[in-house]
C-alpha cells in the first residue's frame, strides 16, 4: 500500500509543489526557472481565476446546502419500514452510480433548447412559448450545472442520512413521543443533535465532489466564463496556455482550500456538539 | 538540418533490421474520429503493399492535441504519425517536436499540394496537408426564392438584409446558422468574416487591427452581433457548437450557413443524409465591394521527431497521397485533398457538387495570419470564443468585447 | 390521522424519487432508439412513432453495421470490464490487509498514516497528472491495462481502505483475542473475522469496481487507445462535422448497464458500505 502511494501519489505530488515554484512552461518542462511564489501572485490578480473561484464558491455552498436540507427530508421519509422501501432506495441511487460523463450526456439531452426534454414538456404545457435557454443563460447557467452535481451527489447523501436515522435506538423516539412532544420537536430535539458527526461526513463528501466539478460543466457549456469551474481553470492555464508552474500552483491553491475548508468544518461541527 | 541528424540517427539506429526493409515493422497513427473509417478501410491494401503493420488510434480533439503535447514534453513520440492542425505549427516548430518532411514526400508532391505553406517554418514543412478544410457559405436557395430575392447578394451586409427579409415573410424564423458556445467553433465565422470584408486580425506585430470602428474585423463582429440580436440566428446559439449547427442545417433549419464546412459538400447534397439537397448552394463567401476571401483550418498529418519508425511512416503518408485515395478519401468521407490535381479531377467527374463555385472559392483561400500563425493561437482563440460567448449573451457590449479580446491577445503576446 | 400523513409523505417521496432517478434515464433511452433526423425534430415529441433500434445494432455489429464502431466498441467494453474488475480485487486485497491494521493497530504511526491516506483523496487528478504521465512513460505501461489499473488502486485505495477499517472495527475483537491465545498468527486470526467483515469486503468492491467504471479524466490520458474504456470510447464517437446524439445514447447505456445491475441486485450491500464508514 505504501508503496503504491509513494510511487502514484506521493512522488507525483512533489514533483507537482516543485513545479508551482518555478516558472515552467508545458512546452519545456526541463528548463525550470525559480520564481518563488511569484506564480501564486499571478493567480490572485487573474480576473479569470477570480471568476472561476467566484463560479466554485457558488457550486460549493448551493452544493452543500441543498444536499443537506433534501437530505434530510428524504432521510426523514425514508428511515421507517415501508412495503418497497429497498426499490424505491435502489431508484434512488441510481443516479449515483454512473459515470459523471453520461451524466453530461443525459442532462445535455434534456437542456438542449431545441431537442431538449424540458422545453418541449414546458412548450406542451404551455408555460412557455419560445425554446428556453438554459445553459448558456447567464442567469441560470450555473444552477443548471449545480443541479446536475447535486442530482448525482443527493442520492448517496440521503442514504448516509438515512441509516444514521435508523440507529437511533426506537426506546428513545418512543419515550419522547410518550412525553407527548410532536414529530417536529421530537427531529428537532432528538435526531438533530444525533446527527452532528454525519452532517459532518456528509459536508466533508460534498465539499470534495463540489470543488473537484469539471466533467458536468466542460460538457454542457465548455470554457464559458460564467460556469467554468476552478479545476477547469486549472486545465486551462496547465495544458491550454501551457503554463506549468501556474497551472501547479493552482492546483495546489485547490488542494489547501479544500483541506483548510475540511479542518474549518470539522472544528465547527466540534463546537456545535459542545454547546448542546 | 534538423531532418538530416534525424535520419542519420535513425539509420544507424535500424541499421540491423534495415535490410529487411520496413517488413514487419509496425507503425501507430493518431487521428481524430473523422478519418477513422476511410482511414481503416484502406489499411489493409497498404500492409499488404508494403509488410509494414498500422495502428489506427482515434482520439477526440482536446484529448489528442493534449495527448501529443504530453507525450512530446516527455520526449516520446505520441504515435509514428499524428494530427497536425495548421495552428499548431509556431508551437510545435519552437519546440522541435516534428520531423521536417521536405525531403520524404518528391518535388512533384509539393508543387501540386495548394496549402503546404501553411505547414512552413523556418523553411521545414512540418507536416503534410490531409483534409483542406476550408470554410464556404452554403445557401438554402429555396428560402431565398420564396422570399422573392431572385438575385442572391454577393455582400455581407446586404446578404444579412436578404435574411433578415426571410425572417419578416416567416420563411424561416431563424435564417442564418452561426454556432456561439464558448468552444473554438464559435471563432470560425467571425475571422472568416473579418477575411471576407478584406482586412486583417493583426498587424505584423500581432496588435490587434479589430478594434477600430471601420476595421474589417469590427464589421465582421458587429455582423454576428447584429445577426444574434435581431434573432436572425437562433438563440439557442450560444449553446451550440459547429456540430450542432451542421446537424440543425442539415435538417432544414436555417437558410444560410454563413462559415460551412468545405467536406460538408457531400453531406449536404446527399439525398440519403440531408433534408435539403434539392435546395442547397454553395456560394463564395460573401464580403464587402465585390471581394471575397475564405480562410482554411488546415489538417495535416507530421511525424514525430521522437517516432522510430520515420522511413514507415513516410511511406504510409505517401500511400494516403495517391490520387486515387484521396479521391475516395473525398467521395466517400468528405476528406477534401489538397491536391490541385485531384481537385480537379475531381470537378471534372463532377464529384464535387457545385465544383465551379468550389474551385473559385479554393483561389480566394488566403492565410488566416499572413504573418504566421502566433504560438498563442489556441489559447487566444479559446479565449475568443469565450468571449464572443459572452457578448451573446449581452454581458459585453461590442466594444468592450473586442476590446477585451485585443487585450488578450496583447498579454498572450508579451507572455 | 398521523398515519395517513406519513403514506402521503411516503408516496410522494417515492413518486418523486421515482421521476427524480428514471426520467433523465428514460430520456437518454428514449434519444436512443430515434433516427437521426427524428432526433433533431422540434419541440420533441415524448411518444415516438417510429422506434429504432439501428443505433444499437450499429453498436453491436448487427446487420448491416460499421463494423468499426462496433469492433472498438467491444474492445472498449471488454477493457472497462477487465480494468474495473482487475482494480477492484487489487483494491480489495490492500484494503483488507490495511483496513485490519489501521483497525486493529493503533498507534501514532498508524493514525497519522490513515489521517495522510484520507487527505490524497482531496487532491485533483490534475494535481498530479503530469509527473505521473512521466513515471507511467518510464515504467513503459502507457496505455496498458496493468498502468491504468495501478492509477486506479492508488487512487481508490484510500476509501475502501476506510470502509474496511469501519468494518473491522465493528467486529468486536473477542474471536480474535482466543484465536491468539490458541497460538494462531495475527494473519490467521484476521482470516477469522473475514467472514465477519463479508458484507464490507462486498460493499467496498462495489464501490471500487463503480468509481473505477465511472472514469473519465483518467483514461483519457493514460488509457487513449489501446487500453480505451467505454466512457473514452463515447467520445470518439462524435464527428468532425456532426454528433450523432443516437449512437452516443445508444453506447452510453451500455455504458450504464453495470452500474444498473448492480443497483438492481447489491443495492443492500451498496448502502451499508456507504453509510458503514460514515456513521461509525
Amino acid at each position: 500500500m505504501l508503496l503504491f502511494l509513494a510511487g502514484f501519489v506521493i512522488i507525483p505530488l512533489g514533483v507537482s509543489i516543485f513545479d508551482s515554484f518555478f516558472q515552467v512552461s508545458l512546452l519545456d518542462v526541463d528548463s525550470r526557472e525559480f520564481s518563488g511564489i511569484q506564480n501564486y501572485i499571478r493567480l490572485f490578480s487573474d480576473k479569470n481565476v477570480r471568476q472561476a473561484f467566484l463560479n466554485t464558491s457558488f457550486y460549493v455552498v448551493t452544493a452543500l446546502t441543498a444536499e443537506s436540507v433534501l437530505g434530510i427530508l428524504t432521510a426523514v421519509v425514508l428511515k421507517d419500514k415501508f412495503r418497497f422501501r429497498g426499490i424505491i432506495v435502489a431508484i434512488l441511487i441510481l443516479p449515483w452510480a454512473l459515470p459523471p460523463l453520461v451524466n453530461g450526456v443525459i442532462w445535455k439531452l434534456i437542456f438542449d433548447p431545441s431537442i431538449g426534454m424540458l422545453n418541449s414538456v414546458l412548450m406542451r404545457l404551455e408555460l412557455i412559448e419560445e425554446p428556453f435557454i438554459w445553459l448558456n443563460n447567464p442567469d441560470i447557467s450555473k444552477i443548471c450545472v449545480i443541479i446536475v452535481h447535486i442530482w448525482k451527489m443527493l442520492p448517496m447523501i440521503s442514504i448516509i442520512f438515512m441509516a444514521k436515522m435508523q440507529t437511533i435506538p426506537e426506546e428513545i423516539l418512543e419515550a419522547a413521543s410518550l412525553d407527548g412532544s410532536g414529530k417536529f420537536k421530537q427531529f428537532f430535539t432528538m435526531i438533530l443533535p444525533n446527527m452532528r458527526g454525519i452532517f459532518l461526513i456528509t459536508l466533508i463528501q460534498g465539499s470534495i465532489g463540489a470543488v473537484h466539478l469539471f466533467d458536468e460543466p466542460y460538457y454542457m457549456t465548455g470554457t464559458a466564463s460564467d460556469t467554468r469551474s476552478l479545476l477547469i481553470e486549472d486545465y486551462l492555464i496547465a495544458f491550454r496556455k501551457y503554463d506549468l508552474g501556474e497551472g501547479m500552483a493552482l492546483a495546489m491553491v485547490i488542494s489547501f482550500s479544500l483541506l483548510i475548508m475540511i479542518v474549518l468544518l470539522m472544528i465547527l461541527v466540534r463546537r456545535g456538539t459542545k454547546d448542546v | 538540418m534538423a531532418g538530416c541528424k534525424g535520419e542519420e540517427k535513425k539509420e544507424t539506429k535500424a541499421a540491423n533490421d534495415s535490410t529487411q526493409s520496413q517488413d514487419g515493422e509496425e507503425i501507430t497513427v493518431l487521428l481524430p474520429p473523422w478519418y477513422e473509417e476511410g482511414l481503416t478501410a484502406a489499411i489493409p491494401d497498404f500492409e499488404e503493399k508494403t509488410g509494414i503493420s498500422v495502428k489506427l488510434e482515434i482520439m477526440e480533439w482536446d484529448p489528442l492535441r493534449d495527448r501529443i503535447v504530453q507525450s512530446c514534453t516527455s520526449n516520446k513520440a505520441p504515435a509514428d504519425i499524428t494530427e497536425f492542425s495548421w495552428d499548431w505549427v509556431g508551437t510545435f516548430g519552437a519546440a522541435g517536436w516534428y520531423e521536417p518532411l521536405n525531403d520524404y514526400m518528391d518535388e512533384d508532391f509539393w508543387e501540386d499540394c495548394l496549402t503546404k505553406d501553411s505547414y512552413l517554418y523556418e523553411g521545414n514543412y512540418l507536416a503534410v496537408p490531409i483534409y483542406n478544410d476550408f470554410r464556404m457559405t452554403y445557401l438554402n436557395t429555396k428560402d431565398f426564392s420564396e422570399a422573392g430575392i431572385s438575385e442572391i447578394p454577393t455582400d455581407a451586409f446586404e446578404l444579412l438584409e436578404a435574411a433578415e427579409k426571410i425572417k419578416e415573410q416567416g420563411i424561416e424564423e431563424y435564417p442564418v446558422s452561426l454556432p456561439l458556445s464558448a468552444t473554438a467553433g464559435a471563432t470560425t465565422p467571425w475571422f472568416m468574416l473579418t477575411k471576407s470584408l478584406g482586412g486583417e486580425l493583426f498587424d505584423d506585430n500581432y496588435k490587434a487591427l479589430f478594434t477600430e470602428k471601420d476595421s474589417a474585423g469590427y464589421q465582421a463582429m458587429e455582423w454576428i452581433m447584429k445577426a444574434y440580436e435581431e434573432e436572425l440566428v437562433n438563440p439557442a446559439a450560444v449553446d451550440y457548437q459547429g456540430t450542432d449547427i451542421v446537424d440543425h442545417y442539415m435538417n432544414g433549419d436555417g437558410s444560410i450557413d454563413i462559415a460551412g464546412w468545405s467536406g460538408n459538400v457531400t453531406e449536404y447534397f446527399n439525398a440519403d443524409k440531408s433534408a435539403i439537397s434539392d435546395s442547397v448552394e454553395v456560394v463564395k463567401v460573401p464580403g464587402a465591394n465585390g471581394s471575397s476571401r475564405t480562410y482554411s483550418l488546415l489538417e495535416g498529418i507530421g511525424i514525430p521527431a521522437a517516432s522510430e519508425h520515420k522511413e514507415a511512416a513516410a511511406e504510409f503518408i505517401k500511400y494516403i497521397n495517391t490520387e486515387e485515395f484521396l479521391k475516395t478519401f473525398f467521395v466517400d468521407y468528405g476528406i477534401f485533398p489538397s491536391s490541385q490535381k485531384v481537385i480537379d479531377s475531381l470537378i471534372e467527374s463532377e464529384d464535387i457538387p457545385g465544383g465551379e463555385v468550389v474551385s473559385e472559392v479554393l483561389g480566394t483561400i488566403e492565410p488566416l495570419f499572413p504573418q504566421g500563425a502566433p504560438e498563442w493561437y489556441g489559447t487566444w482563440e479559446g479565449e475568443t470564443a469565450t468571449i464572443m460567448n459572452q457578448m451573446a449573451k449581452g454581458e459585453m457590449s461590442l466594444e468592450e468585447g473586442l476590446k477585451a479580446i485585443a487585450d488578450s491577445a496583447d498579454e498572450l503576446n508579451e507572455g | 390521522m398521523c398515519k395517513r400523513k406519513r403514506l402521503c409523505a411516503v408516496i410522494i417521496t417515492s413518486v418523486l424519487i421515482i421521476i427524480y432517478s428514471i426520467l433523465p434515464v428514460g430520456w437518454m433511452i428514449r434519444t436512443s432508439l430515434l433516427d437521426k433526423s427524428e432526433l433533431l425534430k422540434s419541440p420533441a415529441r415524448f411518444l415516438i412513432k417510429e422506434i429504432s433500434i439501428d443505433n444499437y445494432k450499429q453498436m453491436l455489429g448487427v446487420g448491416e453495421a460499421n463494423i468499426l464502431t462496433s469492433r472498438n466498441f467491444k474492445t472498449a467494453f471488454f477493457n472497462s470490464v477487465k480494468e474495473a474488475l482487475l482494480s477492484t480485487l487489487l483494491i480489495i486485497v490492500i484494503a483488507v490487509l490495511a483496513g485490519y491494521v489501521f483497525a486493529r493497530v493503533k498507534t501514532r504511526i498508524t493514525q497519522i498514516l490513515f489521517v495522510l491516506l484520507l487527505v490524497t483523496m482531496v487532491l485533483p487528478a490534475y494535481s498530479v497528472m503530469l509527473p505521473l504521465y512521466r513515471i507511467m512513460i518510464g515504467l513503459n505501461l502507457l496505455d496498458t491495462v496493468t498502468g491504468v489499473v495501478l492509477i486506479y488502486v492508488s487512487a481508490f485505495m484510500p476509501l475502501a481502505i476506510w470502509i474496511m477499517r469501519s468494518f473491522f472495527e465493528s467486529v468486536p475483537t473477542g474471536i480474535e483475542e482466543s484465536a491468539w491465545i490458541d497460538g494462531s498468527s495475527r494473519i490467521k486470526a484476521m482470516l477469522l473475522i473475514l467472514p465477519l467483515a463479508m458484507p464490507g469486503i462486498i460493499a467496498a468492491a462495489i464501490i471500487s469496481f463503480l468509481s473505477v467504471w465511472s472514469q473519465y479524466a483518467i483514461p483519457l490520458v493514460f488509457a487513449s487507445s489501446d487500453a480505451q474504456p467505454l466512457t473514452v470510447f463515447l467520445t470518439t464517437l462524435s464527428g468532425k462535422s456532426s454528433v450523432n446524439f443516437g449512437l452516443i445514447s445508444a453506447g452510453g447505456m451500455f455504458t450504464i448497464l453495470p452500474p444498473v445491475i448492480i443497483v438492481i441486485f447489491l443495492n443492500r450491500f451498496l448502502v451499508s458500505g456507504l453509510t458503514k464508514g460514515a456513521v461509525k
